[in-house]
Protein backbone atom coordinates (compact mmCIF):
# COMPACT_ATOMS: atom_id res chain seq x y z
CA UNK A 1 0.00 0.00 0.00
CA UNK A 2 1.02 3.36 -0.89
CA UNK A 3 0.15 6.07 1.93
CA UNK A 4 1.17 9.68 0.81
CA UNK A 5 0.23 12.97 3.27
CA UNK A 6 -0.04 16.75 2.82
CA UNK A 7 -0.84 19.17 4.55
CA UNK A 8 -3.31 22.07 3.54
CA UNK A 9 -4.77 24.39 5.91
CA UNK A 10 -4.94 22.53 9.39
CA UNK A 11 -6.01 19.68 7.60
CA UNK A 12 -3.81 15.82 7.09
CA UNK A 13 -4.71 15.16 3.63
CA UNK A 14 -3.90 11.57 3.17
CA UNK A 15 -3.68 9.48 0.53
CA UNK A 16 -4.16 5.67 0.53
CA UNK A 17 -3.30 3.50 -2.56
CA UNK A 18 -3.66 -0.48 -2.78
CA UNK A 19 -5.02 -2.83 -0.28
CA UNK A 20 -4.60 -2.19 3.43
CA UNK A 21 -3.49 -5.17 5.28
CA UNK A 22 -2.21 -5.75 9.19
CA UNK A 23 1.37 -4.35 8.11
CA UNK A 24 0.12 -1.42 6.25
CA UNK A 25 -1.98 -0.95 9.17
CA UNK A 26 0.95 -0.38 11.75
CA UNK A 27 2.59 2.14 9.33
CA UNK A 28 -0.27 4.34 9.17
CA UNK A 29 -0.87 4.78 12.66
CA UNK A 30 2.40 5.46 13.40
CA UNK A 31 1.97 8.32 10.66
CA UNK A 32 -0.87 9.66 12.06
CA UNK A 33 -0.30 9.12 15.63
CA UNK A 34 2.93 11.48 14.73
CA UNK A 35 0.68 14.12 13.27
CA UNK A 36 -1.24 14.49 16.10
CA UNK A 37 1.24 14.25 18.66
CA UNK A 38 2.40 17.32 16.07
CA UNK A 39 -1.16 18.87 17.08
CA UNK A 40 -3.21 17.98 13.55
CA UNK A 41 -6.63 17.11 14.65
CA UNK A 42 -8.68 17.37 11.52
CA UNK A 43 -7.63 14.33 8.68
CA UNK A 44 -9.47 13.82 5.17
CA UNK A 45 -7.95 10.64 4.44
CA UNK A 46 -8.88 9.48 0.41
CA UNK A 47 -9.74 6.01 -0.24
CA UNK A 48 -10.90 6.22 -4.02
CA UNK A 49 -7.91 4.02 -5.12
CA UNK A 50 -8.35 1.52 -2.23
CA UNK A 51 -9.05 -2.04 -2.75
CA UNK A 52 -9.15 -3.70 0.55
CA UNK A 53 -8.76 -3.06 4.17
CA UNK A 54 -8.89 -5.25 6.71
CA UNK A 55 -9.85 -5.61 10.55
CA UNK A 56 -6.78 -3.98 11.53
CA UNK A 57 -7.01 -1.12 8.67
CA UNK A 58 -10.44 -0.36 10.02
CA UNK A 59 -9.16 -0.64 13.58
CA UNK A 60 -6.36 2.57 13.12
CA UNK A 61 -9.06 4.61 11.49
CA UNK A 62 -11.11 4.31 14.97
CA UNK A 63 -8.46 4.55 16.89
CA UNK A 64 -7.27 8.05 15.10
CA UNK A 65 -11.19 9.05 15.23
CA UNK A 66 -11.29 8.81 19.21
CA UNK A 67 -8.04 10.70 19.47
CA UNK A 68 -8.98 13.48 17.88
CA UNK A 69 -12.54 14.03 18.79
CA UNK A 70 -11.91 14.78 22.35
CA UNK A 71 -9.48 17.12 20.85
CA UNK A 72 -12.51 18.47 18.48
CA UNK A 73 -10.65 17.24 15.96
CA UNK A 74 -12.19 14.57 12.73
CA UNK A 75 -12.00 12.11 10.66
CA UNK A 76 -13.31 11.85 7.36
CA UNK A 77 -13.38 9.25 4.65
CA UNK A 78 -13.69 9.96 0.53
CA UNK A 79 -13.93 7.95 -1.94
CA UNK A 80 -15.16 4.62 -0.16
CA UNK A 81 -16.29 2.11 -3.17
CA UNK A 82 -16.70 -1.45 -4.23
CA UNK A 83 -15.64 -3.67 -1.16
CA UNK A 84 -14.53 -1.32 0.85
CA UNK A 85 -17.74 0.65 1.73
CA UNK A 86 -19.12 -2.22 2.05
CA UNK A 87 -16.80 -3.17 5.14
CA UNK A 88 -17.65 0.47 6.48
CA UNK A 89 -21.62 -0.38 6.04
CA UNK A 90 -21.36 -4.19 7.25
CA UNK A 91 -19.23 -2.85 10.34
CA UNK A 92 -21.32 0.11 10.96
CA UNK A 93 -18.43 2.09 10.68
CA UNK A 94 -19.91 4.43 8.20
CA UNK A 95 -21.62 5.98 11.40
CA UNK A 96 -18.35 6.47 13.31
CA UNK A 97 -16.76 8.58 10.32
CA UNK A 98 -18.19 11.19 8.14
CA UNK A 99 -17.98 9.22 4.49
CA UNK A 100 -18.17 11.59 1.38
CA UNK A 101 -18.34 10.61 -2.02
CA UNK B 1 -2.26 -26.41 0.70
CA UNK B 2 -0.38 -23.01 1.64
CA UNK B 3 2.09 -23.59 5.06
CA UNK B 4 3.93 -20.27 6.32
CA UNK B 5 5.70 -19.21 9.86
CA UNK B 6 5.31 -15.34 9.29
CA UNK B 7 3.08 -12.26 8.30
CA UNK B 8 5.79 -11.59 5.79
CA UNK B 9 5.64 -15.22 4.39
CA UNK B 10 1.68 -14.75 4.02
CA UNK B 11 1.80 -11.80 2.18
CA UNK B 12 4.09 -13.54 -0.03
CA UNK B 13 1.70 -15.57 -0.35
CA UNK B 14 -1.69 -13.48 -0.77
CA UNK B 15 -1.64 -12.80 -4.42
CA UNK B 16 -1.73 -16.85 -5.55
CA UNK B 17 -4.32 -17.23 -3.02
CA UNK B 18 -6.28 -15.03 -4.51
CA UNK B 19 -5.96 -16.41 -8.09
CA UNK B 20 -6.70 -20.06 -6.66
CA UNK B 21 -9.73 -18.54 -4.96
CA UNK B 22 -10.94 -16.85 -8.64
CA UNK B 23 -10.40 -20.17 -10.64
CA UNK B 24 -12.31 -21.94 -7.54
CA UNK B 25 -15.37 -19.05 -7.47
CA UNK B 26 -15.07 -15.93 -9.11
CA UNK B 27 -17.84 -14.54 -8.09
CA UNK B 28 -17.02 -15.37 -4.18
CA UNK B 29 -13.12 -14.90 -4.30
CA UNK B 30 -12.67 -11.15 -2.49
CA UNK B 31 -14.75 -11.97 -0.18
CA UNK B 32 -13.06 -15.63 0.70
CA UNK B 33 -10.22 -13.93 0.50
CA UNK B 34 -11.69 -11.48 3.32
CA UNK B 35 -12.66 -14.09 6.02
CA UNK B 36 -9.25 -16.14 5.22
CA UNK B 37 -6.81 -12.80 5.64
CA UNK B 38 -8.96 -12.16 8.53
CA UNK B 39 -8.65 -15.97 9.61
CA UNK B 40 -4.82 -16.30 8.85
CA UNK B 41 -4.43 -12.85 10.95
CA UNK B 42 -5.69 -14.93 14.05
CA UNK B 43 -3.81 -17.24 13.44
CA UNK B 44 -0.31 -15.82 12.95
CA UNK B 45 -1.11 -13.34 16.00
CA UNK B 46 -3.49 -14.67 18.43
CA UNK B 47 -2.90 -18.86 17.52
CA UNK B 48 0.97 -18.77 17.02
CA UNK B 49 1.52 -15.58 19.03
CA UNK B 50 3.44 -14.58 16.04
CA UNK B 51 6.42 -17.30 16.77
CA UNK B 52 8.00 -18.10 13.32
CA UNK B 53 8.90 -21.51 14.46
CA UNK B 54 5.10 -22.61 14.08
CA UNK B 55 3.37 -22.80 11.16
CA UNK B 56 -0.24 -22.23 9.37
CA UNK B 57 -1.83 -23.87 6.92
CA UNK B 58 -4.43 -23.10 4.67
CA UNK B 59 -6.49 -25.64 2.91
CA UNK B 60 -8.84 -25.13 0.27
CA UNK B 61 -11.51 -27.35 -1.03
CA UNK B 62 -14.53 -27.27 -3.44
CA UNK B 63 -17.06 -29.59 -3.32
CA UNK B 64 -20.26 -29.59 -5.62
CA UNK B 65 -22.35 -27.59 -3.28
CA UNK B 66 -19.80 -25.25 -1.47
CA UNK B 67 -15.68 -24.07 -0.83
CA UNK B 68 -14.50 -25.16 1.88
CA UNK B 69 -11.33 -23.29 3.67
CA UNK B 70 -9.63 -24.99 6.68
CA UNK B 71 -7.11 -22.44 8.41
CA UNK B 72 -4.63 -24.72 11.06
CA UNK B 73 -2.33 -22.91 13.40
CA UNK B 74 0.06 -24.43 16.29
CA UNK B 75 -1.05 -22.12 19.27
CA UNK B 76 -2.60 -23.42 22.50
CA UNK B 77 -6.19 -22.70 20.94
CA UNK B 78 -8.66 -20.52 20.84
CA UNK B 79 -11.89 -20.18 23.02
CA UNK B 80 -14.86 -17.75 21.60
CA UNK B 81 -15.41 -16.00 24.78
CA UNK B 82 -18.24 -13.14 25.22
CA UNK B 83 -15.52 -10.63 24.88
CA UNK B 84 -14.96 -12.06 21.54
CA UNK B 85 -18.49 -12.39 20.64
CA UNK B 86 -19.33 -9.50 19.24
CA UNK B 87 -17.74 -6.11 18.01
CA UNK B 88 -18.30 -2.64 19.36
CA UNK B 89 -18.96 0.31 17.64
CA UNK B 90 -15.68 2.04 19.08
CA UNK B 91 -13.66 -0.91 19.63
CA UNK B 92 -9.79 -1.07 17.79
CA UNK B 93 -9.66 -4.21 17.43
CA UNK B 94 -11.34 -7.30 17.58
CA UNK B 95 -13.52 -7.25 13.96
CA UNK B 96 -11.90 -10.03 12.44
CA UNK B 97 -14.29 -12.70 13.77
CA UNK B 98 -17.34 -11.14 12.68
CA UNK B 99 -15.82 -10.22 9.26
CA UNK B 100 -15.28 -13.79 9.09
CA UNK B 101 -18.55 -14.44 9.91
CA UNK B 102 -20.08 -11.98 7.36
CA UNK B 103 -18.77 -13.08 4.21
CA UNK B 104 -19.00 -16.80 5.15
CA UNK B 105 -22.11 -19.43 5.31
CA UNK B 106 -21.22 -21.31 8.40
CA UNK B 107 -17.60 -21.48 10.45
CA UNK B 108 -16.53 -24.18 13.21
CA UNK B 109 -13.44 -24.60 15.05
CA UNK B 110 -11.92 -27.85 15.89
CA UNK B 111 -12.28 -29.23 19.62
CA UNK B 112 -8.69 -27.56 20.61
CA UNK B 113 -9.42 -24.35 19.01
CA UNK B 114 -6.78 -24.17 16.70
CA UNK B 115 -8.58 -24.68 13.33
CA UNK B 116 -11.30 -23.06 11.71
CA UNK B 117 -13.38 -24.12 9.20
CA UNK B 118 -14.99 -21.55 7.21
CA UNK B 119 -17.39 -23.12 4.29
CA UNK B 120 -19.01 -20.50 1.73
CA UNK B 121 -22.06 -21.82 -0.22
CA UNK B 122 -21.45 -22.17 -3.84
CA UNK B 123 -24.10 -20.28 -6.52
CA UNK B 124 -23.74 -22.41 -9.53
CA UNK B 125 -25.16 -19.60 -11.42
CA UNK B 126 -21.93 -17.45 -10.88
CA UNK B 127 -19.20 -20.39 -10.68
CA UNK B 128 -17.72 -23.13 -13.32
CA UNK B 129 -19.08 -26.59 -12.65
CA UNK B 130 -17.67 -28.68 -9.98
CA UNK B 131 -14.25 -30.65 -10.52
CA UNK B 132 -12.79 -32.27 -7.93
CA UNK B 133 -10.64 -28.80 -6.80
CA UNK B 134 -7.64 -29.74 -3.88
CA UNK B 135 -4.69 -26.92 -3.83
CA UNK B 136 -1.57 -27.80 -4.11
Amino acid sequence: MEITTNISEKEVIVTLSGSMYVEDAAVLREKLMGFIESGYKQFIIKLHNVDYIDSSGLGVLVAIQKKVLPKEGHVTLTGAKGVVKELFELTRLNKVFTMQA
Amino acid sequence: MYSFSSLAEFAILRDSIKRELVQTCEEDALRLFIAINEGVNNAIFHGNKEDNTKKVQIIIERSPEDVQIIIRDEGDGFVKTKKTAGMELWDENGRGLDLIGLYVDSCWWNTKGNEITLVKKINPAYCKPFRTYTSL
